[in-house]
């Protein structure tokens, strides 16, 4: 794995960190609208903080800055609260899943223990979102990992134009 | 919040990239696995061990408890595939399994409901920990993934655990934090049982 790799790998989860970051801000701005319970706007606040130390976090290890005004969930994703936990428990699993491939290809074991301090992170967002907004409880004894096409693909479908 | 010390792991100084470039070149990121990548998942095998069998015993005392009881034999039938995971993996390294023990808890343990839930978030700790810091340690790529893919469960154990025992914040911090795995054989052994 060359260090251009890297950026590639590197580049793709900033935006996916983007995208996370963005929908939880636009999420806490809706929370009254769906009559949100104040627990779930605390979860919201939180998260959305998370995930932009995770950006943070990748810009300072060298991937270069999300695009502008890429990174945005479709408006009908804020129309109900139900709607907004599909889609964004989605994103955090396939977050969690870019991460574990991530880990094991990144040139780097100090890059791999980054990206399994971070995907772990996301797994564990996602069992909260699952548990809090859809009272179901995550299972699996692993998390799969997807490709970095697959995870370029899903963002591009999300609107990212990198 | 992002602690200082995984901060600086992420971005120190020169940058994460840079410090790639180099590890790459004294050959710190050899492809294959090496004889110490077993000892490094038989450390992780005597901690999976040690859940099992804690998982199994707690069952009991979480009978009253049926949120907990649920999520815990959720947690037993997947660190009992975690246990399959590193086994075919030792057996592909051709190394030896480490030996099954016996295990006994501090007094009290399984007394109530809210102490063996803190017992239990002590051990998924130790285990989330384990796992993410041998994806950094180890040499094999496609073990490297294997921890943090199963790293990341444990993870997501610790932080139901947590919310079932009404910790507030549920997670606290936004990376998880990677254990060491040098004294992780000694947090085992405290738990062995002398015959």
């Amino acid at each position: 794995m060359s260090t251009t790799d890297d950026i590639r790998w590197l580049t793709a989860l900033t935006a996916g960190e983007m995208t996370l970051a963005n929908a939880y801000d636009r999420a806490v701005k809706t929370a009254g609208e769906w009559q949100a319970s104040d627990a779930v706007i605390t979860l919201l606040k939180m998260l959305a903080g998370h995930e932009r130390l995770h950006a943070e976090a990748l810009q300072q290890a060298g991937a270069p800055l999300a695009a502008p005004g890429s990174g945005v969930l479709p408006d009908n994703t804020y129309a109900s609260l139900q709607g907004f936990a599909d889609a964004i428990t989605a994103l955090e699993r396939i977050m969690a899943q870019a991460y574990v491939q991530a880990a094991a290809v990144l040139s780097s074991p100090s890059l791999a223990e980054a990206a399994a301090l971070a995907g772990a992170a996301e797994a564990e967002h996602e069992a909260l979102l699952k548990i809090e907004l859809a009272g179901a409880s995550p299972s699996g004894a692993k998390i799969e990992p997807i490709t970095i096409e697959q995870l370029e693909s899903r963002l591009r479908a999300l609107g990212w134009t990198g | 919040m992002l602690s200082r010390r995984d901060f600086i792991r992420w971005s120190a100084g020169v940058g994460l990239l840079a410090a790639a470039s180099l590890e790459t070149a004294c050959g710190l990121a050899t492809a294959t696995a090496q004889p110490q990548d077993g000892e490094i998942l038989n450390r992780i095998l005597g901690l999976e061990d040690l859940l099992s069998d804690f998982w199994k015993r707690s069952l009991p005392a979480l009978r009253s408890a049926t949120d907990a009881s649920g999520l815990v034999k959720v947690f037993q039938a997947e660190d009992l595939s975690h246990i399959d995971l590193l086994e075919a993996s030792l057996t592909q390294l051709g190394v030896a399994r480490t030996e099954r023990r016996s295990f006994d808890y501090p007094e009290g343990t399984f007394d109530t409901p809210s102490a063996t839930l803190r017992q239990a978030v002590q051990l998924a700790t130790l285990s989330s920990g384990a796992y993410l810091a041998a994806a950094g340690r180890l040499r094999a790529g496609s073990l490297r993934g294997l921890c943090a893919a199963i790293g990341s469960v444990e993870g997501r154990h610790r932080v139901l655990l947590r919310r079932l025992g009404g910790s507030i914040p549920v997670m606290d911090a936004a990376f998880e934090t990677a254990g060491n795995l040098d004294t992780v054989g000694d947090a085992v052994k405290v738990f062995y049982r002398y015959a």
